[in-house]
Order: structure tokens, then C-alpha cells, then sequence
């Protein structure tokens, strides 16, 4: 998320999404400004954002898609409709489309509380994942909104039945199993915690809940059975069943029975397989899955529990600070620039004081079609990857972090210049093949000058102390 | 303690030796119980057939016949009645699975367990081992083989207990005796599966070895055999279904013997079919089960079977009528003649009553160790059967126990009806039961 500091001077923004006509006909003020499109540079001072429709389907499809953005998800959103409706998911609030000024501004500083508290957060790491960064949200819209607890709903289209609808509209899941892997993940990370709904069986082939279960027979899994009831005569000890008890006579002895409990009890049920006359006692249930038509015993149905989820203690602590309590390293297992920065520190420090080498390694996009594979050398994948690339190469104590400016940074105590070209050249044969593309490789020995200054020379073509090309 | 042994045997020294200066009538007197009942019962029926196991000319033939049925693979279908066997239901299953002769289904019956039966045999019947069905409330074993019966599937039906456990070749050269199709059932041969758990056990486990394996092969020669167990014993389908299976109440095993028998079939013994089941370990359940054994000699062998005796009958046959008479000697008539002969050495002969007490365990220790050789020789167990024999002493004070049990089990059941509050049967059928 962007600063969420503004200057005094901007005025804030109410932006409307709706039809062309709709959203022309609000009227300006001068209190705030009426946006007609999301720009990054009025993050800052975006209060509020309308929906303009009479259609419920199209102020749906607004809804995901501004609660799907994670620089919108957060802010509040009302919905001017003059459809009499309860609150559609994830509005915060529907008036009548009444654009008279001063109801705007009344709308607007009515939910400017709510505003201020997103301004709270800190930022979203740039090293977070667009997956990490969508979690990071929910849990801080369940805070912003007081949501207790995030119940599944039953929902046809799912496949396990259930789905959990504004979840998944800020996860940004369009299939359902990612928004429930999303859940799962941040619950054994400790961020949520389930608590059991609902057990649900999905077929083993196609893993839907949409199974026909049924009794059949054992012997040829027919489906087509007959229910006997049977009678025991107490008399003479005959146990039948009760079609074989015509005019309730016994066939055995031929007595006829009056009185059931006294004469004669029911004590059991059996079953006939009217296919092949198999008799058993006990049905198989068995499933048949009504959407890939997998016919398999009801022991084999994938039982899965659906939960509902509560956010605990370090689940709000991560959806403020932005990162997990304790945690140094990003998502990609890659330092926290900020603690690659101390790191940094303390190994100067030493460098110093012992008179040993440090070096440091920038690992980035080439220009020979790398860099034309991913749209920056900056996206949290990419990073991911030179990261995995790296961390095979490197030494143990070589630690890395994610540079701001793109790459991967990393710092290796006791190297000299030799060995640096030595480790830079090893990164090199170590990209080739494996992302199938040529990075840029450059190095620099630490001669007491400052990260940052480092970072420029690693990062100026002309300055760098030594290049290496991969062919 | 010394001395006091010394001057007994020292009178039963002096006793034997007057006897020999006696006339043979004398001897006879004080021991006719012995040569008038036990002699020509055990000892010579025994000698007799051990003559006929031995030399017999047919005894290939007869198991090339048998083993063309195994041939032929009918289906066997094997019934289980269950109540509360949790420890021994998979067991037993597991020692039918193991047969030899695979061609059969395993029916179990639950006969409304309250204990984990339940589970344990939905646990076989998913994984396809058996053939499993349950009654809600309990019913009585009857009721339960009844229930099961209806499923059979089989050309031959095998009841057995749920507590039983098989040699791998039992239930094929049980079924291998069905090739006569004269027989309509099979008994098999009953062995001791907890012999070594005391004495009581032990003395049983030697009773199954003589009295009941060995008196089984002599009424299956004789032809008068009228009981098959129900731990174990084959039956064509047909005729099970036909004489209307299992009536209720104890008993329910010679019943349905005694049917299969007045159909016009035959019943015999196939020794080679060996079953160990579970004997009462206390007193008080040998007790309880020998009551019942023998009440039903009176309620289904002479009450409810009384037809045989009669020779105008529709259904007499002279077989029959021995095959119930030999229980009614054996069992009834031997008891109150044992009863009657301590009696009688009491009042007749009270000076020497402790010495002829005495010459009577010499010679029932004689007679019962010559028994005891014959089903040895007999015994496809010689070793574990050797083991035994030092129970022998202990054998016929035991015999004569038994006796006494079955007196009172007699008078119960003639004058009280004992058998019809035995709770073998349920309460709500023993209320419906049919009296004899």
C-alpha cells in the first residue's frame, strides 16, 4: 500500500464507478473531489469509492472487482442504488442515488473513520507476493470490519459445497480451492484458527461433493434392491421373511400369528438384490459421482472438514506490522532489507576491525531477453527465483535480501576480489539452464563506503568495478 | 495317614482274595453294575469297533468315495450363530477360511450382541469374508440358525459354534461322507480346546476322548447314532429345510437329529472332521450345562419324540427305535442303576461296602485304561491323547459324579419341567414354546 500520508492541500477523493451517465450527473463540491478512475498517485487521498446501478449483477461485478484490488480492497464502499435490497456482500452501505453535494459529503465523513484506520497499516512489503499481499488484506478487512469469524456458506458452484464468498472476492480467487488453500495456509501459519462446521465427502476422482450415495449389493452392486422384513415365529423357532407369512400363518407350523411381541417379533431387515437374488444383510453404500460418473465404495470418499476461521492474536499482530512477529526473512526466504542492512553493519564492522574482505553480488535481469520474460527485474516471482538460483550456489554464511531497486543483493563476509569474481562467475553457470536466460552479474569489494553507495555503483553500468557477461 | 492307607489296602487284599475263593455268582453279585452295564457297553462295543477300523475291507474304497464328492465342489455353506463371542468370533471365522475345501460361504449370526460382535463381524463382512446378518434383540440359537439357514446358499449346511476352531481339513472330509446319499447328516468328531485349563477341563477333555469320540464311532457303526453337535455337524440343505429347521429350547440339536432320522435318512460320524470347542471351566457352568444336556433326554427323546417307541406308528423304524432306546440305557436307565447298585451294596453288604467301593475302581480303572488304548490307537493325536491318561484315576469318581448330576437333571425335568425356564431359549419365547 502506498503512504497513506496526504498532503493537507489535496482535496479528498470520492471515486464513483457506475455508468457514464450516472457518474456525470454527481455534481461536484468543493469539499472533495469526485474521481471517475483509480490512479496511483490519488491513492493517498481516495476516502471513499460508490457504486452507481439499479442491476444487482453489475454492482456485484463492481464490488469484486474493487475488493479484489488490493489497493482498493480496504477502502470503504457504498453502493447508490434504488433497488430496496439488504446490503449487498462486502458493501459497507447502500443509500438511494440521491447526488445532492452535501449528502456526498455527509457519506463521506461518515465513513471517514473507517478511512483513517486504513491509513494505520503499515505498508505492504514490496517482497510480498500478490498472493501474500491479497491474505495481508483479508485479514485486515475482518479487523476493519469486526468480522468475528468467516463462516463458509453453502454454495452449489463450489466444489466442496461451500465456499466463502467475500474471502474470496478479496483473494482474488477465482477457483474456490485456492481461496480454501489461502485460509489453510495462513491457519497453519497460525494467523487463523479453524473451527469445525461441516464434514463434507467428495468424490476421489474428481474431488466434487456431488456424489449420489446409495445401498447396492454386494455381490453385483446392482442398485435395485428389495427391503425384507423378517418375522420370527417364538413357537417353533421359524424365521422368515414376512412375505413368506401369507394371512400372517406361519409356514412352518401353519399357526397363525396374533399378536406381535407376544406370538411373533420383527427382528431384523434384509435385503434381496433383485438382479442377481443375492440376500445379505447389510447393504454397501456406494457412491456414484453425478459429475464425472466414478462409482466407488463410500470408504473411499475423500471426507473433508469445512471450517469456519477466527483470526487470533498473531494474526492481527501480522495484519498490522505487515510481517510476522519475530520474522526476519520475506515470504522467499530472503532477508528483510532492513535487516540485511544491520547485517551489513555488523559485517563492516568486522571487516574493519579484523582487516578481512567483504564483497557484495547483485543478481539482476539481463539485457538479452531475461528481462523480457517478466515485465521488471522487480516482481516478487522473479526475485523468488534468482533467490532459489543463489541460495545453491552461495556459502552458508553468504546472506541475501530482496534489493528495493530490483534483484537480488548479497552480502559474503571474509571474500576477497578473486573470490568474488570466482562466486559471481559460479552464479552465472548456475543461471544458465536454469532460468534459461542471461542475468547480470556484478560485484563490488567493500572498501568503507556505504550500502547505499555501494548499491549505486552495482547498480551504474559505467561504474562497476567488473561485469560478467554470460554467454 | 500311613498307617491308616495300609490297613484299607490291606482289607481290599484280604477282600480280593475271598472273592477268588468264591463262586463266579458271588463276584457277579457284588459287581453286576459293572459286567451287566459298563462291560458290554464300553469295553466290548469299543474292542468291536476298533476290530472294524482296523480290518476293515471297504476302508480305501470308502475314501475314494468321499473324496469324489470333494471333487464334484458342491458349495458348503457354513452358519454361525454369534451372541457375545467377541473373543473368538474371528477366531473361528479365521479357522474356516483356512479349510481345505474352499468351495463354501460363512454365514454369521448375530443374535443381538451387546458386546463388540457387532463390529467385528460388520469389520469381516466388509472385507468380503463372510456373510453377515443381526438380529436386534436376542432370539435364541435356534432362531438365529433358523434366520441364517434362509441365506444358505450351500447344497450342504454346516452349523458350528461361534467358539469352535477347525482342522484345515474338516469341513472337507466332513462333507466327504455325503457321498452315500443315504446320509442326510454328519457329526464331527468334538475334541477339547481348553483341556489344559484345570482339572475339570482335563477330565472333560478325557471324557470327549472316550465316552463321546469313542461312543460316537460305535452308535455311527451301529447306526443308532442320534445326535449330531451342534459345534459341528453337516446336513443336506434340503432336509434342513424340509424337517423345518431348528425348534427352540434346548435340546435343539438332538431334535433336529431325531427329525432328519424319522425322515428315513441316515446319520454317521466322520472322525477325521476334527473341531476343538470350549468346555465350562468351573464347576458350577459343568454343572449347569450337564443339567440341560440331560433334561433333554427326557423332554425331546421321550416327551417330544415318543412316536419312535411306537411300533404303529407311521414313522417307526426299528433303527430309530434303538437309536432312542441307546440314550435311554446309556444315559437314563445306567444313572438310576448306579444309583440303585450303591444302594444296594449299602443295605445288602454294609461291613465290606468300602472294599467292593474300592474293587469296583480297580476294575473301572482296567476297563477305562483298555478304552483308553483303543481310542489311542484309534486317535490321529497320540501324543497330546498319551498325555492325558494320567487323569484315569480321577476318571470314574468323575463318571459316577456325572451320574449323580443327571439323576437330578432327570427328576427336574419329569415332575418340575426344568427345561422350559432354562434360559438357553430367550424369556419371550420360552413363554411360546410348545410343551412336550
Amino acid at each position: 500500500m502506498v503512504d497513506s500520508l496526504k498532503s493537507p492541500r489535496e482535496k479528498p477523493g470520492f471515486l464513483l464507478l457506475g455508468s457514464v451517465e450516472d457518474v456525470n450527473s454527481v455534481p461536484q463540491h468543493p469539499e472533495f473531489d469526485i474521481l471517475l478512475h483509480h490512479r496511483e498517485k490519488d491513492q493517498a487521498r481516495l476516502r471513499i469509492i460508490g457504486v452507481i446501478s439499479d442491476d444487482p449483477a453489475v454492482i456485484e461485478d463492481m464490488i469484486c472487482r474493487v475488493r479484489g484490488d488490493c489497493d482498493l480492497a480496504l477502502i470503504p464502499l457504498v453502493v447508490f442504488s434504488s433497488i430496496k435490497t439488504s446490503s449487498p456482500v462486502m458493501a459497507d452501505g447502500i443509500y438511494p442515488p440521491v447526488f445532492n453535494p452535501q449528502i456526498l459529503l455527509g457519506i463521506l465523513k461518515e465513513w471517514e473513520p473507517l478511512r483513517e484506520k486504513i491509513d494505520k497499516f503499515s505498508s505492504l512489503s514490496e517482497n510480498l507476493s500478490k498472493r501474500e499481499k491479497n491474505r495481508l488484506i483479508l485479514l485486515r478487512y475482518l479487523i476493519l470490519r469486526g468480522v468475528k469469524k468467516l463462516e463458509p456458506k453453502r454454495d452449489i458452484h463450489s466444489a466442496t459445497g461451500y465456499s466463502y464468498p467475500f474471502a474470496r472476492m478479496i483473494l482474488n480467487a477465482a477457483p474456490y480451492d485456492e481461496c480454501e488453500a489461502d485460509l489453510k495456509i495462513m491457519e497453519n501459519r497460525g494467523l487463523m484458527e479453524g473451527e469445525f462446521v461441516d464434514t463434507v465427502h467428495l468424490c476421489c476422482g474428481c474431488g466434487r461433493y456431488n456424489l449420489n450415495f446409495r445401498e447396492v449389493c454386494p455381490r453385483c452392486r446392482s442398485a435395485n434392491l428389495a427391503e425384507e422384513r423378517n418375522i420370527h415365529h417364538f413357537r417353533c423357532g421359524y424365521v422368515g421373511c414376512e412375505a413368506e407369512f401369507s394371512g400372517m400363518k406361519c409356514p412352518k407350523c401353519r399357526r397363525r400369528l396374533k399378536h406381535i411381541g407376544v406370538d411373533y417379533e420383527l427382528p431384523s431387515v434384509s435385503f434381496r438384490c433383485i438382479d442377481c437374488k443375492e440376500g445379505f444383510g447389510d447393504p454397501l453404500v456406494a457412491c456414484l459421482c453425478i459429475r464425472c460418473g466414478k462409482d466407488f465404495p463410500v470408504e473411499e470418499a475423500v471426507k473433508r472438514h469445512i471450517q469456519g476461521y477466527t483470526l487470533t492474536p498473531e494474526g492481527k499482530r501480522y495484519a498490522w506490522a505487515g510481517r510476522e512477529e519475530g520474522a526476519v526473512k520475506s515470504e522467499s526466504g530472503l532477508l528483510e532489507f532492513g535487516v540485511f542492512k544491520e547485517f551489513f553493519s555488523v559485517q563492516t564492522a568486522i571487516a574493519e576491525r579484523t582487516g578481512q574482505n567483504l564483497s557484495l553480488i547483485l543478481v539482476r535481469g539481463g539485457s538479452t531477453g531475461f528481462s523480457d520474460k517478466v515485465a521488471t527485474t522487480n516482481t516478487p516471482d522473479t526475485t523468488h527465483r534468482l533467490a532459489e538460483v543463489m541460495r545453491k550456489t552461495l556459502r552458508g554464511q553468504d546472506v541475501m535480501t530482496a534489493s528495493p531497486a530490483g534483484g537480488v543483493l548479497a552480502l559474503a563476509p571474509e571474500t576477497s576480489e578473486d573470490k568474488a569474481v570466482d562466486i559471481s562467475r559460479r552464479i552465472s553457470n548456475a543461471f544458465r539452464g536454469n532460468l534459461g536466460d542471461t542475468p547480470v552479474v556484478t560485484f563490488y569489494e567493500y572498501n568503507g563506503i556505504s550500502l547505499e553507495e555501494v548499491m549505486e555503483k552495482l547498480y551504474a553500468p559505467e561504474e562497476a568495478v567488473e561485469r560478467v557477461h554470460t554467454t | 495317614m500311613i498307617e491308616t492307607i495300609q490297613v484299607w489296602l490291606g482289607g481290599l487284599f484280604s477282600f480280593l482274595a475271598h472273592l477268588i475263593d468264591q463262586e463266579p455268582l458271588i463276584f457277579i453279585r457284588y459287581f453286576w453294575l459293572f459286567f451287566f452295564f459298563d462291560l458290554p457297553r464300553h469295553l466290548l462295543s469299543g474292542c468291536i469297533v476298533f476290530m472294524i477300523e482296523i480290518f476293515s475291507p471297504d476302508r480305501q474304497l470308502q475314501l475314494d468315495d468321499r473324496r469324489e464328492v470333494i471333487k464334484r465342489s458342491p458349495l458348503v455353506s457354513i452358519v454361525i450363530p454369534a451372541w457375545n463371542e467377541e473373543g473368538t468370533i474371528s477366531q473361528t471365522v479365521s479357522s474356516l477360511e483356512e479349510q481345505t475345501y474352499t468351495h463354501n460361504e460363512i454365514i454369521v449370526i448375530n443374535d443381538g450382541s451387546v458386546d463388540a460382535t457387532n463390529s467385528i463381524c460388520q469389520r469381516l463382512s466388509r472385507q468380503g469374508r463372510i456373510r453377515y446378518f443381526s438380529l436386534r434383540e436376542r432370539s435364541g440359537k435356534s432362531a438365529a440358525l433358523n434366520y441364517g439357514t434362509q441365506f444358505c446358499k450351500g447344497e450342504f449346511i454346516v452349523f458350528v459354534d461361534s467358539d469352535s476352531f477347525f482342522d484345515s481339513d474338516a469341513i472337507g472330509n466332513l462333507i466327504g461322507h455325503f457321498n452315500d446319499r443315504r446320509i442326510g447328516a454328519v457329526a464331527g468328531n468334538l475334541r477339547v480346546a481348553n483341556s489344559h485349563k484345570n482339572l475339570w477341563t482335563e477330565l472333560q477333555s478325557l471324557e470327549y476322548l472316550l465316552n463321546i469320540g469313542l461312543g460316537r464311532r460305535v452308535r455311527a457303526w451301529m447306526r443308532i447314532l442320534s445326535v449330531i453337535p451342534g459345534a459341528f455337524g453337516g446336513f443336506r440343505a434340503s432336509l434342513v429345510r424340509a424337517s423345518g429347521g431348528h425348534d427352540p429350547g434346548p435340546g435343539n440339536d438332538s431334535d433336529l437329529t431325531a427329525k432328519i432320522r424319522k425322515i428315513g435318512m441316515r446319520v454317521v460320524f466322520a472322525p477325521d472332521a476334527v473341531c476343538f470347542t470350549h468346555v465350562p471351566a468351573s464347576f458350577y457352568g459343568f454343572i449347569k450345562q450337564r443339567l440341560r444336556w440331560s433334561r433333554c433326554l427326557v423332554s425331546i427323546r421321550i416327551r417330544k419324540h415318543k412316536s419312535v417307541f411306537n411300533p404303529l406308528h407311521r414313522n417307526f423304524s426299528s433303527s430309530n427305535l434303538l437309536a432312542a432306546s441307546e440314550p435311554l440305557f446309556s444315559h437314563l436307565i445306567l444313572s438310576w442303576a448306579t444309583l440303585f447298585y450303591i444302594v444296594d451294596m449299602v443295605s445288602n453288604f454294609p461291613l465290606i461296602f468300602p472294599y467292593i467301593l474300592m474293587a469296583n475302581y480297580l476294575l473301572y480303572l482296567c476297563s477305562s485304561f483298555i478304552e483308553a488304548l483303543i481310542a489311542l490307537a484309534l486317535s490321529d493325536r497320540k501324543r497330546e491323547d498319551v498325555s492325558r491318561l494320567i487323569y484315569l484315576g480321577m476318571y470314574h469318581p468323575y463318571i459316577w459324579f456325572h451320574k449323580m448330576v443327571r439323576i437330578v437333571a432327570y427328576i427336574q425335568e419329569t415332575f418340575l419341567f426344568s427345561s422350559y425356564r432354562d434360559p438357553f431359549a430367550p424369556k419371550k419365547v420360552r413363554r411360546n414354546m410348545e410343551s412336550w
